[in-house]
């Protein structure tokens, strides 16, 4: 294919999206809500078709480089406005277009009859198109662009339906989250701009690749520094412990906005940039343990607290934040190609397990309380099936397609350490358990809602279901694609990654490997089979806040964790902010002069001392403030 | 000089016109004047040095970069005035002459050679401006703007003088080349004269650009003038006021950093923290941008910090970033309030369904000022921090960032209130104006997208 035509398809990618965007802003009130879901579908099924092209081009060629312009320079500061598709950005372009395109399919249905329809489909858009830009681009910069456009379109989505206060205080809480990690980010790059000299992946890449011109010896304690700062940013941004706290309040947001921001791509922005930038974290030891125990550490403090979850978007939320978590341990222990092959696949059971659970929403009338469901087997027979389907991928049972990307983080992590792998099969374990304990209490057992809302249960329109089947496909199939040579397979996903992470074989034993697997299995089926036991044939439902006891309370209120910070930061906040606004601000400067600020009230009896109050007070301030300055000279 | 000429010119002719009832010619006429000084201005760009009246005044790249901003905005308020001022136009040919003269006032202020024409470009900047701030003379909130600024000023002026007259009083000369050689020959030991001097003129800048401790008059005036002449001095002469203050300092006391750089270190901290935490709590609009003004300047003062070679070019792209996206935030503020009555945020409610070209705009202005790529501010925040962090400033810098941050909360509750739905007025544009809009965000735009274009103008 000619280049002119590669570098035209590299474009599309992200233009069609934005230009849904501009079309639905420019014509909302005119186009009707069926054409309005058709075409925002269009715009990213499209940008998929071209993602495939693209794929197929860089497996035989290598990757695609498309330089737009000189964006910024400025002295030594020199930024181009590129884009970068290699082995790394196309695997991420064909989930983000692919999932979208079924997610957004979806929401055609899910989103029927809604006030802000139209609107929810230029949020779709635009989102889709900041992901596209920050895995597309080729400096970190560019990347930063759709890094923050990301996290504006989660803000507004997950506030989307804004007459309900509670939502917006969970889009307020997402946004400051994520602004502390914005903080790390930038004064990671700009520590990283000092250190290296420039902010493209290749730039920087070289200056950390002994067999490059640019290489030079690096400085432990900057490449931490930097490592570590970009590692708080990925950790807002991924819901890592101690920023996972918003992504359980995001469920605010439309569950198909939850299946497609906060679990199969915006959430993964953090682990894709650290993947990106693999040779420099190489070179850092203590961030890469840091990123191996916040790793684990949040995988099994999520777990344990989707343990007592009764809400159908949260227990999801936790599991999603615990397999994030096992992803950053993967990249913790080295093993970077896994962590892809991780958030690949559980980017397709995670979607599929969000919009079964939003088909159970819709079916159930908006009911969330997992208490109040029960027997929906025999109510919703496909949601019923693809769901289960679901629960067996992330329960990592063999031969679904989470059983394959668990196990090559396991085997991974055993070659650091045999007690990681204990760890990170711990973590799993905990998955099996809670995700057999959803399942049947959801699907199996009496059903356990009103009657009027069981006359109403329905299964949902086709329209939401393929999309659902599509993802089934893709969950039970998806190990595929990174079969390893235990099973005769190739790692094909491994060596297609392999110009842009390292890649370490690691030397197990196959004997070695067998039984590894073999234990994990065991234990996982075993943990299933308690859980099956407690929830399916004893139909154990779990019970009221009021009857919970000590150690369920404690995950139940999720360790305390939110009502920590209200003590810890917020109050603190409040109590500054409070301090600044009635001390210094109505005191001080209104009080003194008796409220400038509130013109409203302000009368002609008044405005006498006003007038001498304010000006001389000011006048006063003005005279000591220079005062202060000289002698602020002398003293130095 | 001949775009002085010019402009004065305009001024007069248009003070003229107002007595022979023609009224209407005035805003072509001034658009027209600044239009042309405005060629001359780029026609003479790298031009070189051109040494005025005994070497009084200098109009160099560096004046010629500033002077294309200040006219650039200045026209921009002239065209939102013309809304503004629609039924309240018994004065206004003369309105429009102060405007002008004040724009002299500016252009003079960032090109002098000589403190004495420092001294008359500040004065004639602001004369004006204690007029303009009282042109709504039935509004008592105007009258009291204009005399509280008109005390401060004068107060200000004060410091200038006094600074002056030190100076004077130990190097013997107004000349800023001999001001240069002296400060540089006593390098090692500054009479303590000179210093104090040096840092009340500092002072009166930082009264200009309305800084901590001497910003307290800006939130009151900044309200209680007519929101054209808010946006003016929150552009415009913020503009000028950091144009001379860079100026003064490159050309005086810039290689003795021991002096001057650790003040303006500590009152960039101090103004960011002020202006930041107060913007938080501001439910009217135009008060919330008074605060943000005041914020910003503490952005560039960090700048102003980590003066050197690349500076210059920073400071004017994030002033003109700026200015450009306040220029927006005020138009759009104009026109609300003057057809809603509204002036909270709060009231902002709905703008979206009423009218999607105010909403838009508003939002890129916002999301300029809050340093999101890739709009202009970014780049202009960015540029400023790497540059300030790379001579070392870490505290600063990292109190930028944090203040920063916050600052995104506060302008884009603004963007996020007037997305939301609500009832609200009818809000009707006219087709003028949506081109004035249009063309201003675009501007914004371009300067996000290119800021190359911008930067190479002052390199």
């Amino acid at each position: 294919m000619s280049q002119n035509a590669l570098n035209l398809i590299t474009l599309l990618i992200p233009a069609l999206p934005l230009l849904g965007f501009v079309i639905h802003i420019l014509f909302r009130d005119k186009i009707s809500e069926k054409i309005a879901g058709y075409h925002a579908t269009a715009w990213i099924v499209i940008s998929f078709v071209c993602s495939l092209i693209l794929f197929n081009h860089v497996r035989s060629e290598g990757a695609i480089h498309v330089q737009l312009f000189e964006w910024f320079s400025a002295g030594d500061l020199s930024i181009p406005f590129a884009f970068q598709v290699d082995q790394l950005s196309v695997i991420m372009l064909l989930v983000i277009t692919g999932i979208g395109s079924l997610i957004h399919m979806y929401s055609i249905g899910y989103m029927h009859g809604d006030d802000g329809f139209n609107r929810f489909f230029s949020y779709l858009n635009l989102f889709i198109f900041f992901m596209l830009t920050l895995v597309m681009a080729n400096n970190y910069v560019l990347m930063f662009v759709g890094w923050e456009g990301v996290g504006l379109c989660s803000y507004l989505l997950i506030g989307f339906w804004f007459k309900n206060p509670e939502y917006n205080k969970a889009a307020n809480k997402a946004f400051i989250m994520n602004r502390i990690g914005d903080l790390a980010m930038l004064l990671g790059l700009f520590l990283l701009y000092q250190y290296a000299g420039t902010l493209t992946f290749d730039g920087v890449s070289a200056r950390f690749d002994p067999s490059s011109p640019d290489y030079f010896a690096p400085d432990t304690h900057m490449v931490t520094a930097i490592t570590m700062l970009l590692f708080i940013g990925a950790c807002g941004k991924s819901a890592q412990i101690p920023l996972y706290t918003w992504l359980p309040d995001a469920m605010a947001g439309p569950t198909p906005v939850s299946a497609l921001i906060h679990a199969a791509t915006m959430v993964t922005a953090g682990i894709y940039m650290i993947v990106r930038s693999n040779l420099m974290f190489s070179e850092a030891e203590l961030t890469m343990q840091v990123i191996t125990v916040v790793g684990i550490v949040t995988s099994i403090f999520a777990g344990a607290i989707a343990l007592k979850q009764n809400d159908i978007k949260k227990v999801l939320a936790y599991s999603t934040v615990s397999q994030l978590g096992l992803m950053f341990f993967a990249i913790g222990v080295g093993a970077y190609e896994a962590a892809m092959f991780h958030l690949v696949t559980h980017a397709f059971f995670k979607a599929l397990l969000f919009l079964s659970a939003g088909s159970v929403i819709h079916g159930m009338g908006g009911e969330q309380d997992i208490r109040k469901m029960g027997g929906l087997r025999s109510y919703m027979k496909v949601t019923h099936w693809v769901f289960g389907f679901g629960v067996l991928a992330i329960m990592a049972v063999p031969p679904f397609s989470g059983f394959f990307s668990k196990d090559t983080i396991l085997a991974a992590a055993y070659v650091k350490s045999p007690v990681l792998w204990v760890i990170g099969l711990v973590s799993g374990l905990f998955t099996a358990y809670y995700m057999m304990r959803l399942y049947a209490v959801v699907f199996q057992g009496q059903p356990r809602m009103s009657e009027h809302t069981k006359a109403h249960i329905h299964e949902s329109p086709s329209v939401m279901t393929i999309p659902l089947m599509v993802l089934c496909a893709l969950s039970i199939v998806g190990g595929l694609m990174n079969i390893p040579e235990l099973f005769g397979g190739n790692k094909s996903m491994m060596h297609f990654l392999e110009g842009v992470v390292p890649i370490h074989e690691h030397h197990v034993a196959v004997s070695t490997e067998w039984m590894l697997m073999a234990i994990a299995s065991v234990a996982i089926f075993l943990v299933i089979f308690i859980a099956h036991r407690k929830y399916r044939i004893n139909w154990v439902v779990p019970e009221s806040d009021a009857e919970m006891s000590g150690a369920g309370k404690v995950l139940n209120h999720k360790f305390y964790v939110d009502e920590l910070y209200e003590m810890a930061i917020v109050k603190p906040m409040h109590m500054l902010s409070n301090f600044f606004y009635k001390i210094i601000d109505l005191k001080v400067i209104d009080g003194v002069v008796n409220g400038t600020a509130q013109f409203t009230t302000w009368c002609a009896g008044q405005l006498r001392l006003i007038q001498t109050g304010t000006v001389s007070f000011y006048l006063f301030m003005m005279a000591l403030g220079m005062g202060a300055i000289v002698l602020f000279i002398y003293l130095m | 000089m001949t775009s002085v000429i010019i402009l004065a010119s305009a001024g007069i002719i248009s003070m003229f016109v107002g007595i022979f009832n023609a009224k209407r010619l005035a805003l072509p006429l001034v658009l027209l004047a600044c239009l042309a000084a405005l060629g001359i201005v780029m026609f003479r760009y790298n031009g070189g040095y051109d040494g005025l009246l005994n070497n009084m005044l200098v109009f160099d790249d560096y004046s010629h970069g500033f002077n294309i901003v200040m006219i650039l905005l200045t026209m921009g308020v002239l065209t939102i005035s013309r809304y503004y001022y629609k039924d309240n136009i018994e004065h206004l040919s003369d309105i429009y002459a102060l405007f002008i003269f004040s724009l002299i006032g500016a252009i003079l202020s960032v090109s002098f050679q000589n403190l004495i024409m420092l001294f008359i470009g500040i004065e004639i900047l602001s004369i004006p401006l204690y007029i303009l701030a009282t042109s709504n003379r039935r509004n008592l909130f105007s009258n009291e703007a204009g005399l509280k600024y008109f005390l401060m000023g004068s107060f200000a002026s004060c410091f200038l003088l006094l600074g002056i007259t030190f100076i004077y009083g130990t190097a013997y000369s107004f000349d800023m080349n001999a001001i240069g050689r002296f400060a540089a020959d006593n390098a090692t030991a500054l009479p303590p004269m000179f210093v104090v001097g040096c840092v009340l003129i500092l002072g009166a800048f930082i009264f200009k650009i309305s800084a901590v401790p001497f910003h307290f008059w800006a939130p009151d005036v900044y309200q209680g003038s007519p929101t054209v002449i808010t946006s003016f001095m929150a552009t415009v002469v913020k503009t000028a006021g950091f144009g001379a203050l860079l100026r003064f300092l490159n050309l005086t006391i810039i290689n003795n950093p021991g002096v001057w750089q650790e003040i303006v270190q500590v009152i960039a901290i101090l103004t960011l923290v002020v202006g930041n935490i107060l913007a938080l709590y501001q439910q009217n609009l135009k008060r919330m941008l008074a605060y943000s003004g005041i914020a910003n300047a503490g952005y560039v003062l960090v700048a102003v910090a980590s003066a050197g070679e690349p500076t210059t070019g920073f400071v004017l792209y994030y002033l003109a970033s700026y200015g450009v996206a306040s220029l927006l935030a005020f138009a759009v503020y104009t026109i609300v309030k003057d057809q809603t009555g509204t002036d909270t945020i709060e009231g902002l409610k709905g703008l979206f369904a009423q009218n999607k070209l105010l909403t838009i705009t508003l939002a890129l202005a916002m999301l300029s000022l809050s340093g999101i790529p890739p709009l202009a501010g970014f780049f202009g925040k960015y540029a400023i921090f790497a540059n300030a962090l790379s001579t070392g400033m870490v505290w600063p810098v990292i109190i930028a960032v944090l203040g920063s941050l916050v600052g995104v909360y506060y302008y884009l509750r603004v963007m996020a209130v007037s997305f939301s739905g609500g009832e609200m007025n009818k809000v009707h544009v006219s087709p003028g104006y949506a081109f004035v809009l249009l063309l201003t965000a675009a501007i914004l735009v371009a300067l996000g997208v290119m800021p190359d274009l911008f930067t190479e103008l002052i390199a």
